[in-house]
């Protein structure tokens, strides 16, 4: 095989889930489309790379200085909702429910990681409430060790600042049922309970 | 609850071989070394995905094989097929040739409870043992304990690298408070379990072994833990808040000098099961017949207690218990075994014992250097090789 293929395959084989056999079908596959293909690819993966950065404001991806969330003038100014990962932020804009603003972590408290609090966004979080006019602040990480942790540091260190931190709620599944639940999710959705 | 059929492939030092017929009472015979626990070892991996023995799940694969697969077939009200594959240090579970099942879902189906000669060391050795002993025993009992227990030791882990870290820069680490509030939830849940399991077992252990000992003296069992004396917690009805409260309130008091240890020095990681004799450490004080009587209780006690829970009746699979209890133990163990409804798979090296196995539903199994040959052995029928 050319150096030029080679090389290919072993970039592409780096990617999540993608094994040294299946890098091969990839790399053959783009050779195989029209050069234009190849070309365009090409131009998309250097567009990322130097075109997309963090929003100086939440740390969601842009490629200008602000991202779109930021820049629509619709969304409630007095609400952040602290998420992990750009992914997850994502995922609660497919809901439609949520018409606040985001900060994101980019990662959660982890020391068996060694992911500490210097290691994530937290400086441009503390100066967008330091600023004034957000009235809460909604914890959104995930619900294993590392999540929870972080979202009670984040009460720690917002409380202290006069906002209302809260924290997303667990439950069961829609469409699931009572009986099939795990006993950690049911229990937590009958503590969490709410009047009706 | 049955197996009716067992199938191995590259398990330990076993041939291949497939065991059809479901005798009651299974009676595996041999010399030492030729693989009599091994294949008590099989049916345990079935039915949890986990080694007999301590030790990594890989090993169980044999030596000169990349990978291992154990399938079974178990009679409950509906009949099931199980799988367990083992390759590269990676495990497989299959329930009805459905692959990928959690762990929780695929120990629910196969109950079994082991007795073997390591047990003597949950009244004899450490309290690491009894700790183990008492998890191994709620989650059988209650398969979402495994999440419970996961997350803890991950809580437990984090806040630990924090105490090093704070131990070796001299600085605490600003995030160690959040940490042990994660340790305190999951702490609490872990209590929950083990002391409601605990609850629950005391008058039923107590009873084995007033039959089994018959000398009047009385065993009580109960749960041990500095941090729940200490802050006067009483274990009866407590709930998952007070302890809560309880874990962290003792996490705070012993900050400096977790601190200054680097790691948690107090908390359900360093909690003991106690066993008294009429008031006396069981550990200490008591003689080797009444220690081999305790564990027999407890075992027994496991037994029934998982019968009356989930009203189901677990496969018990007992490895060379005979060498280890005396003769008057040993009849106990019998009489029990006799009127004992469920299916029964034992080993020995005893050909006394082996006439256990010529009774009706009874059969009797020799291991001779991995073969296994008797009743109801046939030949292998699949494919060798993992199927994925
Ligand atoms: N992964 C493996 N591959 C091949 N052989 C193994 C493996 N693991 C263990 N063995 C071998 O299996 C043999 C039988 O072990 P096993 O513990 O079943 O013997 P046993 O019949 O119970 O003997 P005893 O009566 O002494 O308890 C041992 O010689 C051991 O070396
Ligand atoms: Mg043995
Ligand atoms: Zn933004």
């Amino acid at each position: 095989m050319p150096p030029s293929m080679s090389r290919l395959v072993a970039l592409l084989s780096k990617l999540p889930g993608i094994g040294e056999k299946t890098a091969h079908r990839l790399a053959f596959h783009v050779l195989d489309a029209p050069s234009a293909y190849a070309l365009e690819l090409a131009e998309a993966l250097s567009a990322v790379a130097e075109g997309v950065c963090f929003c100086t404001k939440c740390c969601n991806l842009t490629d200008s200085d602000c991202c779109a969330v930021c820049r629509d003038p619709r969304r409630d100014d007095s609400l952040i909702c602290v998420v992990e990962s750009v992914q997850d932020l994502l995922a609660i804009e497919r809901t439609g429910e949520y018409q606040g603003h985001y900060h994101v972590l980019h990662g959660a408290l982890s020391p068996l990681d060694g992911i500490g609090p210097e290691e994530l966004r937290l400086e441009t979080l503390l100066a967008r409430v330091r600023k004034g006019g957000v009235r809460e602040v909604i914890a959104a990480t995930n619900p294993d060790v590392e999540g929870e942790a972080t979202s009670l540091y984040l009460h720690r260190l917002l409380g202290a600042l006069g906002v209302t931190v809260s924290r997303i709620a667990q439950g069961v599944p829609m469409g699931g049922d009572i009986e099939h639940a795990d006993a950690v999710t049911l229990g937590r959705a009958i503590s969490a309970r709410r009047p009706l | 609850m049955r197996v009716t059929s067992l199938g191995l492939h590259g398990f330990r030092n076993l041939e291949p071989v497939r065991l059809e017929a479901p005798a009651r009472l299974t009676v595996i015979v041999g010399e030492n070394g030729q693989g009599k626990t091994n294949l008590i070892e099989a049916i345990y991996c079935l039915a949890t995905g986990k080694p007999l023995r301590g030790g990594r799940l890989p090993e169980i694969v044999n030596w000169e094989e990349k990978g291992c697969r154990i399938l079974g077939s178990v009679e409950e009200e509906v009949a099931k097929s199980m799988e367990v594959q083992v390759r590269s240090g990676r495990r497989l579970l299959m329930l009805d040739s459905k692959a990928s099942v959690r762990l929780e879902r695929y120990t629910k189906v196969l109950k079994v409870v082991a007795f073997t000669p390591d047990d003597l060391q949950v009244v004899k050795g450490s309290a690491e043992n009894r700790r183990k002993w008492l998890d191994r025993a709620v989650f059988t009992r209650n398969e979402q304990y495994a999440s419970v227990h996961r997350t803890f030791r991950r809580a437990l882990r984090s806040r630990n690298r924090l105490l090093r870290k704070g131990k070796d820069t001299g600085r605490v680490p600003e995030e160690l408070e959040a940490f042990d509030e994660a340790v305190a939830a999951a702490g609490a849940r872990l209590w929950l379990g083990r002391i409601g399991f605990v609850e629950e077992m005391a008058r039923l252990i107590a009873e084995r072994f007033d039959t089994i000992s018959r000398q009047g003296a009385s065993l009580e069992i109960s749960y041990q833990s500095d941090l729940l004396r200490e802050q006067d917690v009483s274990t009866a009805g407590v709930s998952r808040v007070d302890l809560e409260k309880c874990l962290r309130v003792g996490m705070r008091k012993r900050r400096r000098s977790d601190l200054a240890r680097g790691f948690t020095t107090a908390g359900p990681q360093v909690d003991d099961l106690a066993m008294k004799l009429s008031g006396h450490d069981l550990r200490t004080f008591g003689s080797q017949g009444q220690q081999r009587a305790a564990v027999l209780a407890l075992k027994v006690a496991e037994i029934e207690n998982l019968r009356l829970r989930l009203r189901r009746t677990p496969v018990l699979l007992l490895d060379d218990v005979s060498s280890e209890l005396d003769p008057g133990r040993n009849a106990h163990l019998l009489g029990y075994l006799a009127g004992f409804p469920g299916q029964v798979w034992m080993t020995t090296t005893d050909p006394q014992l082996a006439s256990a196995g010529q009774g009706p539903e009874a059969r009797c199994l020799t291991v001779e250097d991995g073969k296994v040959s008797g009743e109801g052995v046939r030949s292998l029928e699949i494919s060798p090789t993992c199927t994925w």
